[in-house]
C-alpha cells in the first residue's frame, strides 16, 4: 500500500485539528527514539517509557494549546527532556512546561541544547552501524566489558575488536557530520 | 576489516588509529602516549578529529537499544486512556445537559444559552483523514472500527442533543460498528442518513460521485432521506441518487464493493471516467481524459495490479486507449480513430 509521507510539522497541525491517525503516526515515528533519549537521562527503562507515554497523552489532551512554529522534532525532544527532568517532581504540570517552551527567553537559557542534539544524532547513528561493529562497540561502551571479555564472548581477536571500534568511530563521525551537528 | 584509504594516508591512518583506539579503550591520558601527543600537535584538524572521537566515546555510554521499548503496549495504554477521557467528556456533557434541563423550569433563558454551548462538539469531536494514495484505519471512542479508503474524511462526535453517535463522512469506508444503546448515525451529502445497529458494512459516499452506495455484510442498517426509508438486510446492496434522491436496492455482488480492502477493483460495466476517479484517489495522480471518451468506454473485470503503470497497461490492453505519464499527471488519448464501444 502506498503511503504518503507527512512531515512532523504537518502531523502536528493535523493533530491540532483532532486527527487521531496523524497522532498515531507521530507516536509510531517518535516513541522508541524518545524512550531511547529519555533513558539516557533517567537511566531507567520503565521510567523512560512512562515519561514518553505521558508526553503523548498530554500531546492529545492539550492538542489545542500546542502550536509549534519552528522545528517540531526539536520541540518534541525538548518537551521529553523537561518531562523527564520534572518526572521526579510531581508539582510541575504539563501546561507549565508548554508555557515554558513558548517563552523565547527559555530557549536562551537552555544551554545544553547542543549537547542533546549531539546525543540524539549519535544514538541514531549507532543504530545504523554495521551489525558486528555495533555489537563490539556497545559491549565495550554500554556493557563496560574488557577487551578480553569481548574477545572471549564473540570468539574474535583483540586486534579485530580494535578494528571494529575504529570502524565504528569513523562511521559515527561521518554519520554525525552528515546531520550537520 | 579494510578501509578504502590510499597510499601514505592509509599508512598514517593505520598507525595512528591504534593509538587513538588504545587511548580511548584504556581511558588513558593523551600525555601517556608521545606518538598520539605528537600527532595532535601536528595539526588543528587532528585535534578536532580526536575531540570528536572522545565526545562520541563519552556520550555513547548511556545508549539503549530502541527495540527494547515496547511501542505496541504503550500505544494500547495511551489509546485506552484517550478513549476513556473522551467518553468521560461525553458523560459530563450529558450530565450538564440534563442538569440544565432540570434548571430550565426556573431559568429558561440561561438554560437556552447554556444548551447552545453544550451543542458544540469541540471537546469531543475526533476526525480522521486518509490522503489520496493511502488507506487508513481508525478506532472510534466507542470501540467501533473503520477502514478508510484513500481520500476519505470522517468526523465522529457524541451528539448530546440528539443523543446519538454522529459521524459526518465523505469517501469510502468499511465500518464495524459496535453494539451500543446509543444509536449510530452517519450523515451524508444531500441529507441522506444511515442509521446503524451493531453491524459491518461498506459505504461509498465520495463527494465527486453521483451516487452513494451501501453494502451490508451483517446486522442491519437503515437509509433514510426525509420520509423515505429503506431497511437493509445482510447481503443487500442499496444506492442513493444524489440528483433524484431515490433510494433503491440494487443487484450486485456485495463483496466486490469492499474488494478495495484487498486492493482490488471489480468493474461491472464501469465507465472510464469512474475508473479514473478511483485511480486518482488510490494512487494520488491526476488523470486527463477527452470528454468524448469519459463515458463511452466501459470495463468489466477486476483490477488488482500493484502500480498505476501496471493498471494503465492493463486498461490499454482491454480497450483502445493510449496513455502517457508525467510525474503525477496521466493523459489518456484514443489509440485509433474509433474509440471501442462496449
Amino acid at each position: 500500500m502506498l503511503e504518503t509521507y507527512s512531515t512532523d510539522e504537518e502531523l502536528i497541525k493535523l493533530i491540532h485539528d483532532d486527527d487521531y491517525i496523524s497522532y498515531n503516526k507521530l507516536f509510531e515515528r517518535y516513541f522508541k527514539r524518545l524512550c531511547q533519549y529519555v533513558y539516557s537521562i533517567l537511566l531507567n527503562k520503565d521510567d523512560a517509557e512512562d515519561v514518553v507515554q505521558d508526553l503523548f497523552l498530554n500531546l492529545w489532551k492539550y492538542r489545542k494549546r500546542i502550536e509549534i512554529t519552528g522545528n517540531a522534532s526539536h520541540y518534541i525532544f525538548r518537551m521529553a527532556k523537561h518531562l523527564a527532568l520534572n518526572s521526579t517532581r510531581s508539582t510541575v504540570s504539563f501546561t507549565s512546561i508548554v508555557d515554558q517552551l513558548d517563552n523565547p527567553r527559555f530557549a536562551y537559557i537552555d544551554d545544553s541544547l547542543e549537547k542533546d542534539e549531539f546525543r540524539i544524532a549519535l544514538y541514531d547513528c549507532i543504530d545504523r552501524l554495521p551489525q558486528r561493529s555495533r555489537e563490539v562497540f556497545l559491549l565495550e561502551r554500554v556493557e563496560g566489558m574488557k577487551q578480553k571479555e569481548i574477545a572471549d564472548k564473540l570468539d574474535i581477536s583483540v586486534k579485530t575488536i580494535k578494528q571494529h571500534i575504529w570502524l565504528s568511530l569513523q562511521k559515527l563521525r561521518t554519520c554525525i557530520e552528515l546531520k550537520n551537528i | 576489516m579494510c578501509h578504502s584509504l590510499k597510499g601514505t594516508e592509509m599508512e598514517e591512518q593505520d598507525s595512528i588509529k591504534n593509538h587513538i583506539v588504545d587511548c580511548l579503550m584504556n581511558n588513558s591520558s593523551v600525555e601517556d602516549d608521545p606518538i598520539l601527543e605528537q600527532w595532535l600537535a601536528e595539526d588543528d584538524s587532528h585535534k578536532q578529529e580526536f575531540a570528536r572521537y572522545k565526545k562520541i566515546w563519552d556520550e555513547s555510554g548511556h545508549y539503549m537499544n530502541p527495540e527494547v521499548f515496547d511501542s505496541v503496549s504503550a500505544w494500547n495504554q495511551i489509546d485506552g486512556q484517550n478513549v476513556q477521557r473522551m467518553q468521560k467528556q461525553h458523560f459530563t456533557t450529558k450530565l450538564l445537559y440534563m442538569a440544565s434541563g432540570v434548571a430550565a423550569a426556573g431559568l429558561i433563558l440561561v438554560v437556552l444559552s447554556l444548551a447552545g454551548l453544550f451543542d458544540r462538539p469541540v471537546h469531543s469531536a475526533i476526525s480522521f483523514h486518509s490522503a489520496y494514495g493511502s488507506n487508513a484505519s481508525a478506532t472510534l471512542p466507542d470501540g467501533s472500527h473503520v477502514d478508510l479508503n484513500a481520500g476519505s474524511t470522517m468526523a465522529y462526535v457524541y451528539n448530546a442533543k440528539e443523543k446519538i453517535r454522529e459521524v459526518k463522512f465523505n469517501g469510502e469506508g468499511f465500518f464495524h460498528i459496535s453494539k451500543n444503546k446509543i444509536p449510530f448515525v452517519i450523515k451524508l451529502a444531500e441529507g441522506l442518513q444511515v442509521r446503524v445497529w451493531g453491524t459491518s458494512f461498506n459505504l461509498q459516499a465520495y463527494n465527486n460521485e453521483a451516487i452513494i452506495e451501501a453494502s451490508l455484510v451483517e446486522g442491519k442498517i437503515e437509509l433514510t432521506h426525509g420520509n423515505h426509508k429503506l431497511m437493509m438486510k445482510p447481503g443487500d446492496m442499496a444506492s442513493f441518487d444524489k440528483k433524484t434522491h431515490d433510494i433503491n436496492i440494487v443487484t450486485g455482488i456485495p463483496s466486490h464493493s469492499y474488494a478495495w480492502l484487498d486492493n482490488k477493483l471489480y468493474m461491472d460495466d464501469m465507465s472510464l471516467a469512474q475508473v479514473c476517479r478511483y485511480l486518482e484517489r488510490r494512487y494520488d495522480v491526476k488523470i486527463n481524459i477527452p470528454l468524448s471518451m469519459a463515458d463511452s468506454i466501459h470495463y468489466t473485470g477486476v483490477l488488482n495490479e500493484e502500480s498505476v503503470v501496471d493498471i494503465m497497461q492493463a486498461l490499454s490492453r482491454l480497450s483502445a486507449i493510449s496513455y502517457s505519464i508525467k510525474g503525477k499527471n496521466i493523459s489518456i488519448t484514443s489509440k485509433n480513430e474509433l474509440p471501442m464501444k462496449k
